[in-house]
């Protein structure tokens, strides 16, 4: 298939091509995608046509719809209105939104916080629950129990996080009354004033991803255990948590690195879903009702900060498996 | 998400077709209860609309009214029986994500195998545009596509398709890559048979076990999606009778009915359930490692 550099006859020569470095490269990946991405999401909403008429209603007059278009640049060829935007984007102007008519900013930046946070708490949940348990049962657990444990997973992947957050909430909020159902609490004083607030949202959110994680961390672990120097450590007296922690662990960790970069994705789904479940005020619950609302700039915007956010932190975890990986560090240089 | 993971399928990972009974799969834990799981829903849903006690969006009695000997699961905060409603919603729970996974199965096996089975530039491009979506969430494209063309079953539908396509074409690509260099696919071509005769009648039965895991395992996320997004109001729109619907609108009643909103919560993840075991048996059945090594 790749016979191009044969058939060119050129003999073979020991000097490695001269390439770039490797964070270069990566960093030249990413522009190229983020470029892309802004193209997709521009694109798509120019597809669509002229959204006036459908936001403003079926009895606004042709006036409030020129209006309505004039303010929105929606007036412009459709060229001129990406470059506009990308432009603002560079230069910290999101656009104006069309439900609110002010700046997209002074809609997304209230909720950042909340999100973030949330974000962080059920992403370090996820780390937490789900590789000390897979690694404990790729190790160690056999049979039956093994059996049990990959049924269990299998099930709770399959719940939509909506219907894991309601029984949750039917659990802990409602039948124990633990925790607060709503979470609307965020939004009104500092951003830990109402700490219980976050409890439901977060497990909701890492509950999504642990089951995969699980399964992955459990994978990997069970494969690096029958490697024979981890069996050598055995016969070397190594014991338990050392032989899993210092031996067993570093090298099944890559690849679930990449998937939690990679999981970073099904984390946007559980948090847009979460937030409107238990009424979180951040950035995904904004992101469903602008869609719902069709506020197409606060949508856009939002896309794109998650989606940048997304390609960072999979070439994030791309560069950690590379720089902890010794084949793949020689490798890139 | 790098590209590299696209090149480590080879020959051992896709499994071949052989005798195999559907005894024998049924006889696998996941793949009989996902199948009398699955079997059951269908029965409900299918017979579901005959046997509800009021058509789903009569309004029957008081509003918010708990479970009670007349109406079992209670009435939502429009009057209208929950259990009718359970009846009756099931149908574009089930309709809604087939549609969306057998269009993009269809056009995402044609670009794999011919992608696949000719390389080159035609290749190259292809892979570059699923390096490029792949680096786009699903959740991302699929609201950017509501906000632009407002909500509803069909554009729903057609994003899901639409984002779900470069996963699949990567997939079928991978085992088209695989099953090519084998001496029967060589055979054809040394015969002179025709593109289409190699592909359809030479590498579409060998890399069926893995289309079959394909499909049942996108149906399975495919309901979870599209059950999501109508929960957040953005697919199915009331009044439909929709389970995903039915959660959003009577969550407001948590705390006085969770029974309302607990049930048409549950047979959603049941019926996801039910996919996703039968997808794990297909998986166990068919020795499938492609799904592993592509990590989906």
């Amino acid at each position: 298939m790749t016979a191009t550099a044969q058939q060119a006859g050129r003999p073979r020569t020991t000097r490695a091509p001269r390439r770039l470095p490797y964070l270069v490269r990566q960093l030249i990946t990413l522009l190229v995608t983020l470029f892309a991405i802004t193209i997709v999401i521009f694109g798509l909403t120019a597809i669509a046509g002229d959204p006036a008429r459908d936001i403003l209603g079926q009895y606004a007059t042709d006036e409030q719809v020129v209006a309505f278009q004039q303010l929105h640049h929606l007036d412009q060829p459709v060229f001129v209105r990406y470059f506009e935007w990308l432009g603002g984007v560079l230069t910290g102007d999101l656009g104006t939104s069309y439900q609110s008519n002010g700046p997209v900013w002074d809609v997304i930046s209230p909720r950042l916080g909340p999100s973030v946070v949330l974000v962080l708490l059920s992403w370090v949940l996820t780390v937490v629950i789900s590789v000390p348990i897979g690694l404990w049962s790729g190790v160690r657990l056999r049979g039956k129990r093994d059996a049990s444990l990959t049924f269990v997973t299998l099930i709770v992947a399959a719940f939509p996080e909506f219907v894991l957050g309601l029984m949750l909430a039917i659990l802990l909020g409602v039948w124990l009354a633990w925790l607060p159902v709503d979470s609307t609490a965020v939004s009104y004083g500092g951003l830990f004033d109402s700490p219980s607030a976050y409890v439901l949202p977060a497990i909701t959110i890492a509950l999504g991803t642990i089951p995969y994680i699980i399964r992955l961390m459990r994978a990997n672990a069970r494969e690096v255990a029958s490697e024979t120097y981890v069996r050598a450590a055995v016969l070397r007296g190594v014991t338990e948590p050392s032989l899993s922690l210092r031996h067993i662990l570093p090298n099944a960790a890559p690849p679930v690195v990449t998937a939690l970069g990679l999981q970073f994705a099904g984390l946007i789904g559980g948090v847009v879903v979460a937030e409107t479940l238990f009424g979180f005020p951040g950035m995904g619950q904004l992101l469903a009702q602008s869609a719902a609302s069709r506020d197409a700039p606060v949508v856009e915007a939002l896309a794109l900060m998650i989606g940048a956010l997304f390609v960072v932190a999979n070439l994030a975890a791309d560069a950690i498996v590379v720089y902890v990986t010794p084949k793949l560090r020689d490798a890139v240089r | 998400m790098s590209a590299d993971v696209l090149n480590t399928v080879t020959a051992a990972d896709v499994s071949l077709p052989k005798q195999r009974s559907l005894r024998g799969f049924l006889a696998i834990p996941q793949g009989g209860f996902g199948v009398g799981l699955l079997l059951l829903l269908l029965a409900l849903v299918v017979v579901g609309p005959f046997i509800a006690p009021d058509s789903p969006n009569e309004i029957s009695d008081q509003p918010i009214l708990g479970p009670s000997a007349q109406h079992w699961l209670g009435t939502d905060s429009y009057g209208r029986d929950i259990l009718s409603r359970v009846l009756h919603g099931g149908a574009s729970v089930i309709l809604l994500p087939l549609l969306a996974v057998s269009a993009a199965m269809v056009v995402a096996t044609l670009v794999g195998l011919v992608s696949g089975y000719l390389g080159g530039k035609v290749d190259s491009v292809v892979t570059w545009v699923i390096n490029i979506a792949l680096a786009i969430p699903s959740y991302l494209a699929v609201l950017v596509v509501v906000a632009a063309f407002g909500g509803g079953g069909a554009v729903v539908v057609t994003a899901v398709a639409v984002v779900y396509a470069p996963y699949i074409t990567r997939v079928i690509r991978s085992a088209t890559q695989a099953i090519a260099p084998r001496e029967f696919v060589l055979a054809a071509r040394a015969r002179g048979e025709s593109l289409g005769w190699i592909l359809f009648r030479e590498i579409t039965p060998n890399i069926g076990p893995t289309l079959l895991v394909e499909i049942a395992l996108r149906f399975t996320y495919a309901i979870m999606f599209i059950a999501s997004l109508s929960f957040l109001g953005l697919g199915v729109q009331p009044p439909s009778a929709n389970w995903g619907v039915m959660v959003a609108q009577n969550r407001a009643l948590l705390l006085v009915s969770p029974v309302g909103v607990l049930v048409p919560a549950l047979l959603i993840g049941v019926l996801a359930i039910a996919v996703n075991l039968i997808a794990d048996a297909l998986t166990q059945f068919f020795g499938d490692r492609i799904h592993e090594r592509l990590m989906v």
